[in-house]
C-alpha cells in the first residue's frame, strides 16, 4: 500500500491547523518590524496565499520558516528601508479618572520619546523587544519563531533595553 | 558583583523568571532600574492591532483561489492575444487593400509610394500593401486615373491586359470588353493580347471586340476627373452605362438594340443629365423620358 510520506500542506486541516498556530506571530513580527503603514494583515495573508500555492513542495515542519521568510520578503520588496513609525496606543490613563494634568503633560511627552527610540532601534532588536515585553512571549519561543538561538534573542532584547534608555535619556 | 552578572539579572528579568532575593536587590539598586522598568512597563502601548483570524483566513482562501486560477488562465489568455495579434497582422499585411466605389462615388486613393489614384464611379481597386515599394502591382476594374510617383516598374492589372509604366500620369478604363487607356506625361506600356503597345503623352489606345483603336487626345489629364467623359469609338451600350454609373440611374431601351458595332464618339458631363442624354441620343435620332431615378430612351423619330 502506498504510504505518504509526509503530510501535505495541501490538505486544509493541515493547513488551517498551521495558519492558526502562526498567523498572528507572523502578523506581529511584520507589525513589529516594518511598522503598520505597509499592511501587515494584507503581507500575512499574502504569504499564507504562496504557501497554499507551495503546499506541495513545503513540508509543514517547513512551513513556519517558509511564511516567516515570505512574509518578510514581500515587506521588504514593499519597504525599502521606509522609516518605521509605530504609534503607541494609549491605553494607558483610562483606568484613572482623575489625573493631574502635569502628569498627562508628562506622560505624554515620555511616550513621544519612546516612539522615537523605538524607531530607532534595529529591525532585529526592535522585534525581540516588542515580542517579549508587548506580546509577552518567552525568549525561547521567540527564538524558535525566528529560528535564531535564545542567547541571541536575549542579546537583541537586552540591547534595545539600553538603546531604548540612551535615547530616551537623551532626547 | 560582575558586569556580566548584571546583563543576566536583568535578562531574567526581562524573561520573566523567578529571581532570587539577592538578584531582586541588586536589580532594584540598579541606577537604571527605574528607567528599564518603565519602558517595559510601557512597552505595552505599542502593542499590534489585533485583527479577525477567521476573516483573514477566509479572505486567504478567496485569494488562493483567484491566484492559482488567475496565474495559469492568465498565461492562456496572454498566448492566445499573442497568436491572435499575431495572426491578425499576418493577415493584414497578406491581405490586399481593397476599395470600391459606388455609383456617382469618386474615391482618392494614396498608395504606400505617395502614388495618387483616383477611382471612377463604380470600380473597385486592391493591391497588396507588404512590399509595396518593390512590387507595384494593383488590380484594377472600373476606371481609375493614375498620377505614378517615381520608383520601380508600376503595373495596373486588369481584365483585358495589363499596363506598365515607371511613373506617369495615366488612365485605365476596363469595363465589359473594352479597354482603354490614355497616357498624359511619361511613358506607358500595355500589354494585353500578346501585344505591347507604348503609349507617349497625349496618345490613348481603345481595345474593344477585338478591334484595336489608337488616337491622340489633347487632354492634359483624364476628362472625368473633370467631370465629363471622353469617348473615343466606344460601343454605344458602354456609354450608356456610363451615363448609369455617373448618374446613378437606371436606362432603359424601348424598341433600340444596340449591338457591339455601334460606336459612340462624344464627350459626355457628368453634371447636367439632360444635356448627356442628348449629346448621346440626338446623334442616334433617338428621344428619352427622364422620370425619378429611371430614364427611358426610345427609337421614337423626333
Amino acid at each position: 500500500m502506498a504510504k505518504k510520506l509526509f503530510k501535505n500542506v495541501c490538505e486544509e486541516h493541515i493547513f488551517s491547523s498551521i495558519y492558526n498556530k502562526y498567523a498572528k506571530d507572523i502578523h506581529d513580527f511584520l507589525f513589529y518590524k516594518f511598522g503598520e503603514s505597509l499592511q501587515p494583515e494584507d503581507k500575512m495573508q499574502e504569504a499564507f496565499v504562496k504557501l497554499w500555492q507551495n503546499c506541495k513542495k513545503v513540508t509543514p515542519d517547513k512551513a513556519k520558516s517558509f511564511l516567516f521568510t515570505t512574509a518578510n520578503n514581500l515587506m521588504l520588496n514593499e519597504a525599502k528601508h521606509k522609516k518605521v513609525v509605530l504609534k503607541h496606543h494609549n491605553r494607558v490613563g483610562n483606568q484613572d479618572n482623575i489625573q493631574d494634568p502635569q502628569f498627562v503633560l508628562e506622560e505624554k511627552e515620555y511616550l513621544k520619546k519612546y516612539e522615537k527610540a523605538i524607531a530607532k532601534l534595529s529591525e532585529a532588536q526592535r522585534v525581540a523587544f516588542l515580542m517579549n515585553k508587548t506580546e509577552g512571549k518567552k525568549h525561547k519561543e521567540i527564538a524558535d519563531l525566528l529560528g535564531i538561538s535564545q542567547k541571541a534573542v536575549e542579546k537583541r532584547i537586552y540591547s534595545a533595553l539600553e538603546k531604548l534608555r540612551e535615547h530616551i535619556k537623551e532626547i | 558583583m560582575k558586569v556580566m552578572k548584571k546583563e543576566e539579572i536583568i535578562i531574567k528579568w526581562l524573561n520573566h523568571e523567578p529571581l532570587t532575593q539577592e538578584e531582586t536587590y541588586f536589580l532594584e539598586s540598579l541606577v537604571e532600574y527605574q528607567d528599564y522598568k518603565k519602558i517595559v512597563d510601557k512597552a505595552t502601548v505599542f502593542k499590534a492591532p489585533v485583527f479577525d483570524q477567521v476573516k483573514s483566513y477566509n479572505r486567504i482562501k478567496e485569494k488562493a483561489h483567484q491566484k492559482s486560477f488567475d496565474w495559469s488562465v492568465l498565461y492562456k489568455i496572454a498566448a492566445v492575444i499573442v497568436v491572435v495579434v499575431g495572426c491578425y497582422f499576418a493577415f493584414f499585411f497578406a491581405q490586399p487593400q481593397q476599395y470600391n466605389t459606388l455609383a456617382q462615388q469618386t474615391k482618392e486613393i494614396r498608395l504606400p509610394d505617395n502614388s495618387v489614384v483616383l477611382m471612377n464611379a463604380e470600380s473597385a481597386l486592391s493591391y497588396e500593401k507588404k512590399n509595396w515599394d518593390d512590387k507595384r502591382k494593383l488590380q484594377l476594374q472600373g476606371e481609375a486615373f493614375f498620377d505614378v510617383e517615381k520608383g520601380k516598374k508600376f503595373t495596373v492589372l486588369t481584365k483585358m491586359g495589363e499596363i506598365e509604366v515607371l511613373g506617369t500620369e495615366f488612365n485605365v478604363h476596363q469595363r465589359n470588353g473594352f479597354l482603354s487607356v490614355e497616357c498624359y506625361e511619361g511613358l506607358v506600356e500595355v500589354r494585353f493580347n500578346n501585344k505591347k503597345i507604348q503609349l507617349e503623352p497625349q496618345e490613348g489606345l481603345t481595345f474593344a471586340n477585338g478591334k484595336l483603336i489608337e488616337y491622340n487626345t489633347k487632354e492634359a489629364t483624364s476628362a472625368w476627373i473633370n467631370g465629363y467623359s471622353i469617348f473615343k469609338s466606344i460601343p454605344v451600350k458602354e456609354v450608356i452605362e456610363e451615363l448609369e454609373r455617373q448618374y446613378n440611374i437606371e436606362i432603359t431601351l424601348k424598341n433600340i438594340k444596340f449591338d457591339n458595332q455601334q460606336l459612340f464618339t462624344g464627350n459626355i458631363t457628368h453634371k447636367n443629365l439632360e444635356t448627356a442624354l442628348k449629346s448621346v441620343t440626338i446623334p442616334f435620332g433617338y428621344t428619352y423620358q427622364v422620370s425619378n431615378n429611371s430614364v427611358v430612351i426610345s427609337a421614337k423619330k423626333l
